[in-house]
């Protein structure tokens, strides 16, 4: 059975007289253990797709359609609010795009950590701080770093955003959704939280949905590729297949797009 | 030709109501005010200056909607002459500050550094005299006319607008765009002018509407304490001063400015605060 | 041998910390350090650097935004640090710049033709209403714009048009020298492929320097004939772009191009 199974989900906004539509009937799956990426453009609908499967988006100008959505058996749209809440983070994880922004930047990085440890765990306190610490050092923060009485901004981005991980992991999610989770970091540090994500990933059996712009991403990653335009899914299908042979006009033109802003070795060089 | 501009205006009706109804109330009572100010000779039913000493204290009646004051003069028409005081102390006093603010406000954000430093601390020592007292202070050493009220009240409250044109010129200047034009070789005067001040005006209008019904209260606030626009030109504010001595009798003669003013300034706040989510929208 | 269009020659740029309660200068940061190349007429570099390599440091050192603190930008020959009024002004129609962020990069408050008719103004081209009238037109047709768009604000634009009036500014001056400062990072992939795509033509047609600066290797590699590589403030390696991508010599430029690869094993 599906970890993650969605039918006709669709998200519309209510303007003055109009009726936007940010997804547009959007069905796919997520099985336990597997990577399966959203590809999009701005204005695709993925990252209101991410938010509208936990019922995150405000409700009232944010309408919601579908036939079901599934997480572990449970449909999530009929679902209660509390048990939202304890899927939200708990069993469901999210990790965003800029962790500086993501991490409130008052409270130290243990005082987040505990929180998200307490709510998902039955671990208190200083049991809790133990876990925590494991935590930061398994996303691979140096020790040096790892002091749980440390502010966000003392850290780098990429650091921020192992941080972040550790806080979406201590509860030991099934299911990981990561919002462009490295599209703001630098592309060497890029490599290391992706070789993360990737490894934390197959070490633990986690279900990974990644939201990305990026095919390279997408290429390294995920078992499989929804591609979304303006909300619609236009095709989906395992990785290769999609990147390599792609159906869909809009695919091939994302991927036109790709190579012809790039240059390997070896490639023939576009005409400078 | 002509139904194309109209037409826009009617659109630009139409979009503000809906998506301002505050700010059009607000727009809308102004409109009616200013109106009131400039047909004041055509609206009021008496001489304002007239004095009837036999119907002096008469309360509100066909004859006279509002009332007389202590020497018979018809307060409706008085206040409707005030408004033009009032309104034209707020306008230009404000016109002062803001002229004055944003000079200051330019200078001291573009050029940074000492100027900067001298004008905010000229800026800062201002803003710690009381400014009622230094109010007082100069209306008692000069006479209390109707400019030097406007002036003073204006010289004693460009500061806000100061600050606020001084953070916005900051901010503008890092952006790309300045960047843009300075690197395609803009004068100075050619970016305060074309770049900068234009996109730093709009918290300056908020804060120049709020500013008019706060220039009106302290005009108000001066008459009250005698030192504002003497009699018998009238003005809310001294209506409201000259009522005083006859609270017990004569209601009416508070009441009735009192609530001019408190319209006129509640119009102005929820005309100022309109922009402003206005200009946060956009 | 031709003289360089635009050369740095030990470039330096450090800005002061301040800090204590009298704000006095504690240390400085060096965002720029002992950097030099030289571009010639026609030739395309690309500058490749991580965040905080001090390449948009140097983008505006180079059309006199920042003035440095160590060593020369040299424009045509020139000081550009040294030049006033007419001088300086004639350097500016030299060098010019296209900005990253298409939102932030244009007046809200000017329309596109008058965006354009500025530089036209400034450095008294096109003298006359009517002649600045048909260079606008020609700028628009230029970067594949309808003329109608003169009468438009930046936010009835796409980004994609809203870079494209920023690239036609920039060339309204005629530049010898055309520096684009991440010009397709805050667009989505098919517009920057386009835009991209515009950069080539026009150098293609009206034959400018280009220097190009991005953070994506493989989009430098696919614009530039040479590439330098930046790391906190230094040049760590320059060389004709097939060379650096085949044998990098310097250790960062060989873990920049791993890392552009997403080699997540290596």
């Amino acid at each position: 059975m599906a970890l993650l199974d969605v039918e006709d989900l669709s998200v519309a906004y209510a303007g003055r007289g109009e009726r936007v539509l940010a997804v547009d009937r959007v069905s796919l799956s997520v099985e336990p253990g597997e990577v399966v990426a959203l590809v999009g453009e701005s204005g695709s609908g993925k990252s209101t797709l991410a938010l509208a499967l936990t019922r995150l988006l405000p409700s009232p100008p944010a309408q919601l359609h579908a036939r079901y959505v599934r997480f572990d058996g449970v449909d999530l749209v009929t679902a209660s609010e509390s048990q939202l809440q304890r899927l939200r983070g708990g069993r469901i994880a999210y990790v965003f795009q800029d962790p500086a922004s993501s991490l409130n930047p008052v409270l130290t990085i243990g005082e987040q950590l505990r929180e998200a440890i307490e709510r998902h765990t039955d671990r208190r306190g200083r049991d809790a701080d133990t876990v925590a610490l494991d935590w930061l050092s398994r996303v691979g923060i140096p020790p040096a770093q790892r002091r749980l009485g440390a502010y966000p901004h003392e850290f780098s981005g990429g650091m921020q955003q192992r941080v972040m991980i550790a806080m979406a992991m201590a509860s030991h999610p099934q299911l990981l959704i990561a919002d462009e989770p490295t599209s703001a970091l630098d592309v060497t540090v890029q490599v290391q939280i992706l070789r993360l994500l990737r490894d934390l990933q197959r070490r633990l059996g986690l279900s990974l949905l990644l939201i990305s712009h990026d095919l390279l991403v997408v290429q390294r990653l995920a078992h499989r590729t929804v591609v979304l335009s303006r909300g619609a899914v236009v095709e989906s299908g395992p990785t290769e297949q999609v990147l390599q042979r792609p159906a869909h006009p809009y695919t091939r033109s994302l991927l036109e797009a790709r190579a012809s802003m790039a240059w390997q070795a070896g490639e023939a060089r576009p005409d400078a | 030709m002509t139904t194309a501009p109209s037409k826009k205006c009617q659109a630009l009706f139409k979009s503000a109501w809906h998506s301002n109804r505050l700010a059009a109330t607000g727009a809308a009572v102004l409109l009616v005010l200013a109106a009131v100010a400039v047909l004041a000779p055509w609206l009021a039913p008496y001489d304002p200056l007239a004095v009837n000493l036999p119907e002096a204290l008469l309360a509100p009646s066909p004859a006279h909607w509002l009332g007389t004051d202590q020497l018979g003069r018809d307060v409706l028409s008085r206040l409707i002459f005030g408004s033009r005081i009032s309104l034209l102390i707020g306008f230009i006093a404000v016109g002062v500050a803001v002229v004055v603010g944003t000079v200051v406000g330019l200078l001291a954000g573009y050029a940074g550094g000492r100027l900067d430093a001298i004008l905010m601390r000229v800026v800062d020592t201002m803003l710690a005299f009381p400014s009622i007292f230094l109010l007082l202070a100069v209306i008692a050493i000069l006479e209390p006319n109707i400019y030097n009220i406007m002036a003073v009240i204006g010289l004693t409250s460009w500061m806000g607008v100061a600050r606020l044109v001084r953070a916005e010129i900051l901010s503008l200047k890092e952006r790309e765009f300045v960047l843009a034009a300075r690197a395609l070789g803009a004068s100075p005067l050619r970016l305060m002018a074309r770049h900068l001040l234009p996109n730093a005006m709009g918290p300056v209008l908020v804060a120049a509407t709020l500013g008019v019904g706060g220039a009106i209260l302290t005009e108000s606030v001066l008459s009250y304490l005698g030192l504002g626009v003497q009699p018998p030109t009238p003005s809310w504010g001294n209506i409201l001063n000259e009522g005083r001595v006859a609270l017990g009798v004569a209601w009416w003669l508070t009441l009735s400015p009192g609530l001019c003013i408190l319209v006129t300034v509640l119009a102005f706040n929820l005309l100022g605060e309109g922009i402003r989510d206005g200009l946060a929208r956009r | 041998m031709l003289e360089p269009v635009l050369a740095v020659r030990s470039l330096g740029k450090s800005f002061p910390i301040h800090g204590g309660w009298l704000r006095r200068e504690t240390s400085r940061i060096d965002a720029v350090r002992d950097v030099t190349w030289s571009l010639a007429n026609g030739q395309t570099l690309g500058l490749v650097g991580e965040s905080g390599c001090g390449k948009s440091t140097l983008a505006k050192l180079c059309v006199g935004l920042l003035s440095p603190t160590a060593g020369e930008v040299l424009v045509a020959g020139q000081h550009l640090a040294r030049l006033r009024g007419a001088a300086l002004r004639a350097a500016r129609r030299i060098v010019q710049m296209v900005f990253q962020d298409p939102t932030t990069s244009l007046n809200p408050r000017m329309t596109v033709g008058e965006m354009l008719n500025e530089p036209l103004l400034i450095h008294r081209l096109a003298p006359g209403r009517a002649a600045r009238r048909r260079r606008v037109a020609e700028l628009l047709e230029l970067v594949q714009l309808p003329a109608g768009y003169a009468g438009r604000l930046p936010r009835e634009l796409s980004g994609g048009e809203r870079q494209r009036v920023g690239i036609a500014r920039a060339l309204a001056v005629e530049p010898a020298v055309l520096i684009c400062d991440e010009p397709v990072a805050s667009l989505d992939v098919s517009v920057g492929a386009r835009i991209l795509e515009l950069l080539r033509s026009l150098r293609r047609r009206l034959g400018m320097a280009v220097l190009f600066i991005s953070h994506d290797l493989g989009m430098v590699a696919s614009l530039c004939e040479r590439t330098a590589v930046m790391r906190e403030g230094r040049l760590v390696e320059l060389a004709p772009t097939e060379q650096l991508l085949t044998h990098p010599a310097h250790p960062y430029t060989q873990l920049l191009i791993r890392a552009s690869a997403l080699d997540l094993d290596a």
